[in-house]
């Protein structure tokens, strides 16, 4: 696609579908057409190569301060107002809500792409794309002899057109493409084995750095070989950047608007008091580039900017979309996210960052001298509690003595809470990296949680 | 021209081009939400998802595409995408020959929007136990999903699935912060299992948990014997050795029961399943999403590791019976998955067992987990816990992991109730989500690593 023929596509078509709302009914279209390639590589051969296009619409119709949602694979206008007699109906049982509103921020209408959109995923051509799998599958191998086995090599991409439209005349359109490389590696030695996992992105295909991506694939696997479980104790701990992104991404639920209005907050009553370490500063920042989640708009179509949401430890603000910032009497922040047109609208980070006082990682060990490094967890979704904020995953990494890396370790539990573990952050390093989440990554020390295993 | 004419064509052009082997897989999915928040219905949402995904397999790759445009054009140009591995590999064309469609289509009852609203109010009021309670989140959600799978071997199937998922999320708020409980109840089939009765009862122990809660105490850290209550507790096993016992693992070699066929893995008084064929289990179907017919596949028998779950690719490589190929949508190509995974139980009763353990934790809701199939580690998040003390179910617990290694545990496990229970869930894996069912006795593992802040 152009991107002239971008310009013009997609968001005239959803224009057109809004003469559908009747008299005293708001409605707004999210339409959204992706075209996505994954190609998975086993043993040098293509095990599976998927290529799809994905249409789709969602339709949010407001009446009477009542509002219904539904989703169709369609654009045809039959569809349309089949799908929108049928909110007509569901608005009949729903409760009036007062804060239920459609953006009216038409002074930036336009179709958006610079920074977030290159044409060379779709200008590599597919055989291009299989071959940097292969490549990466090599690579991975050529590493070291102690990996066994690539149990998969994956080239992964997706060009992703969205356009809002509502009856207030809002009209904005967005083009935006990622590409990834991912892979997982099992390194053996001795009775020993481990299997590793690592997931990068780039917004065009030449910026995938197939070499580094192979290297920490490789790297991950056979450092993990020979672990212990460690003793139970209590210590101070170091996560690295993917797990502090995790961390970070779990911290949500509190900063949002949404979860504060329905009492579902631990940051509930506490703007400006003090939540954080005072070496804590965390932006919601969509509008940087480099940003896995970096956009022009949200889900509302409500142009997005840097947000503090905390900063030197104090709770500045909450993420809002439109409705909950109005009935939390807060500033709406621009915050709305969908996670595809068949999801209904909530409130969310896309691009959280935290500051680094300037510590590299090695001051911060040798600052600790002894702590553990946790660079892998799992059960995020099932033992962090982001409302009552427990905290509890099961989790690999490496023993620190004398600020240095020593013994990996497994089998582990690491555990505190979401806001003892904001209040007790010693250090932030100044390496950071953009990752495949909501936010960046750094390594992040923690004065001290618990340790579970022998 | 008819849905199955229009994909019966797609399949003779694909014999032309020489497939080896053609597989379409058409879905037309409807779904509604009820959502009750902030005391009031905040919102009801429906989805149409129509199309189908198309499937090349020549010797061991596999090419897939999908649309949901159902034109002959759409489709061939959609058959390309999908062969474009195949295309150089390509064998002389075979007569594709259709059988008559075998239809499974059972006409269910929907519940009427009204109706769902009633029931939610219901919940809501049962929920209402005391001040403490912060919010109540409900959510009614029904689908009716209707399959139609073809492919060049001439297999044509059908199947209509209706689903129905009700679940409450309740917070509290009290001196100790916020808490939470949350039960759920789901079903495949006729909906009429959801009564004002059922309903009220769900939603009031999801608010009796949040209190509870409410008292909860740090949990313990370190090993100790850990005793799972029927139900929820199944999901141990599907983490612990369910995925593990997936043969697009064992294949690659990444699974800790490679190798282990016919070999103790677990006391003599466990035996474990995959069944799909029980009615009205979260993960029941007729058919596999590749035409298979649904069947019991028994995982380990009287502690002795007997098979492997396998979809049509790997049952082919080990010669077994493929019955767990299933996919999320018509947009995922189908994969190895489990469907009612649970324990069987054997003969104790879950008192004794209580009373049998001297110290250690009473887990009775489990929340989900994780597991590395290679190195069989895995995790899983506790909702609702008590400590046990000189035989007896003492303290509440707040949340927290338990950690373990799957033929770890199996090997641990000493004790096996008499009763059973299964509950819903939803399983991931390489980005698809599909419905499951765990469930198992009461039972204990004499150790587990729990994953607390209290010494």
């Amino acid at each position: 696609m152009t991107q002239s023929e971008f310009a013009n596509n997609l968001l005239e078509h959803a224009e057109k579908l809004l003469n559908l709302a009747s008299k005293g009914e708001s409605l707004e279209i999210y339409l959204s057409k992706e075209i996505t390639t994954h190609i998975r590589v086993y043993n040098k051969e293509v095990e599976q190569l998927t290529k799809a296009t994905d249409l789709g619409a969602a339709i949010r119709l407001i009446k009477n301060k009542r509002q219904a949602f539904c989703y169709i694979q369609s654009l045809n206008p039959e569809d349309f107002e089949k799908a929108i007699n049928s909110l007509r109906e569901y608005i009949n049982y729903s409760d009036e809500d007062p804060f239920i509103q459609l953006n009216d921020e038409t002074n930036l209408n336009g179709s958006y792409f610079d920074g977030v959109y290159s044409d060379s995923i779709e200008k590599t051509a597919l055989s291009q794309k299989v071959l940097k799998a292969k490549e990466l599958e090599q690579l991975i191998f050529s590493c070291d002899p102690k990996i066994k086995k690539v149990e998969h090599a994956d080239y992964d991409d997706e060009i992703t057109e969205i356009s809002i439209v509502n009856t207030n005349g809002v009209a904005k359109s967005l083009l935006k493409t990622r590409c990834f490389l991912s892979g997982s590696a099992i390194a053996e030695d001795n009775d020993d084995h481990y299997i590793s996992y690592v997931s990068e992105f780039a917004k065009d295909f030449d910026s995938l750095n197939t070499q580094s991506i192979a290297k920490e694939i490789a790297q991950k696997a056979i450092s993990h070989l020979n672990a212990i479980k460690p003793k139970t104790a209590v210590l101070p701990v170091v996560f690295s950047p993917r797990v502090s992104s995790i961390f970070l991404s779990q911290l949500t639920t509190a900063f949002s608007a949404e979860a504060l209005y329905k009492n579902m907050s631990f940051f509930k009553n506490r703007l400006q008091e003090q939540v954080a370490a005072p070496l804590v500063s965390i932006v919601e920042d969509p509008t940087d580039k480099l940003a896995y989640g970096a956009t022009y708009f949200d889900g509302e179509a409500s142009q997005v900017k840097p947000i503090d949401l905390i900063k030197d430890g104090i709770l500045m603000n909450f993420l809002s979309d439109l409705k909950h910032a109005l009935a939390t009497n807060n500033a709406p922040t621009a915050s709305a996210v969908r996670y595809g047109y068949s999801s209904p609208i909530a409130v969310g980070a896309r691009a959280l960052k935290i500051s680094s006082p300037g510590l590299t990682f090695s001051e911060i060990l040798k600052d600790l001298g002894t702590a553990i490094l946790i660079d892998s967890v799992i059960g995020t979704h099932s033992g962090v509690n982001p409302v009552s904020g427990d905290f509890s995953v099961g989790a690999e990494g490496f023993e620190i003595k004398n600020g240095e890396l020593g013994q990996p370790l497994k089998e582990l539990t690491v555990a505190s809470s979401l806001q003892k573990m904001l209040l007790d952050i010693t250090h932030i390093s100044d390496e950071h990296y953009y990752l495949p989440s909501s936010a960046q990554g750094r390594y992040i020390a923690f004065k001290s949680m618990t340790i579970s295993g022998l | 021209m008819t849905y199955t004419e229009l994909f019966t064509d797609i399949l003779k052009l694909a014999s032309q081009k020489g497939f080896e082997f053609t597989e379409l897989y058409f879905e037309d999915h409807l779904s509604q939400s009820v959502k009750f928040a902030n005391n009031k219905v905040e919102n009801i949402s429906s989805g149409q998802s129509r199309g189908v995904g198309i499937r090349v397999i020549s010797e061991n790759s596999a090419g897939y595409a999908y649309t949901s445009e159902l034109t002959k054009k759409a489709l061939t140009e959609t058959l390309e995408a999908a062969g474009y591995l195949a295309s150089k590999a390509t064998k002389n064309p075979t007569e594709v020959n259709i059988s008559p469609l075998e239809t499974s289509t059972e006409k269910e009852t929907q519940i009427p929007l009204r109706r769902q609203v009633e029931l939610i109010q219901t919940a809501q009021d049962s929920a209402q136990l005391s001040n403490a309670i912060a919010q109540i989140n409900i959510v009614l959600s029904t689908g009716q999903k209707n399959i139609l799978i073809l492919n060049s071997e001439g297999l044509i199937k059908s199947q209509t699935q209706q689903r129905t998922h009700f679940s409450t999320r309740i917070v509290a708020s009290g001196d100790s912060g916020l808490q939470t409980g949350y039960e759920v109840i789901a079903r495949v089939g006729n909906p009429s299992f959801l009564t004002e009765n059922e309903v009220a009862q769900i939603s009031k122990k999801a608010a009796e948990m949040a209190l509870i809660k409410l008292q909860a105490q740090p949990v313990p850290t370190g090993e100790m014997p850990v005793v799972l209550a029927k139900g929820s507790g199944g999901i141990l096993f599907h983490e612990a050795c369910g995925h593990g016992l997936e043969a697009d693992h064992i294949l690659k070699g990444a699974s800790q029961f490679c190798n282990r066929l016919n070999t103790r893995v677990a006391p003599e008084y466990v035996t474990l399943v995959d069944d799909p064929t029980v009615e009205g289990y979260w993960g029941t179907l007729e058919i596999d999403d590749e035409g298979n017919n649904g069947s019991c596949t028994t995982l380990i028998k009287d502690g002795l590791l007997v098979g492997y779950m396998a979809d049509r690719l790997r049952a082919k490589h080990f010669n077994l019976r493929p019955a767990n190929g299933r996919r999320q949508s018509y947009k995922h190509p189908p994969m190895v998955r489990m469907t009612n995974t649970f324990i069987k139980p054997s003969n104790l009763e879950p008192q004794e067992i209580i009373q049998d353990t001297k110290y250690g934790i009473y887990v009775s809701k489990l929340s989900g987990g994780q597991v590395n199939t290679t190195t069989g580690d895995f995790v899983f998040g506790i909702l609702e816990a008590y400590l046990i003390k000189d035989g007896e179910i003492k303290t509440p617990l707040r949340e927290a992991n338990l950690i373990g290694n799957g033929l770890n545990t199996l090997s641990l496990i000493d004790a096996v109730g008499n009763d059973f229970d299964m509950s819903p869930g939803t399983c991931g894996k390489d980005g698809q989500q599909v419905p499951v069912g765990c469930g198992m006795p009461t039972l204990r593992v004499s150790k587990l690593t729990v994953g607390g802040t209290s010494k």
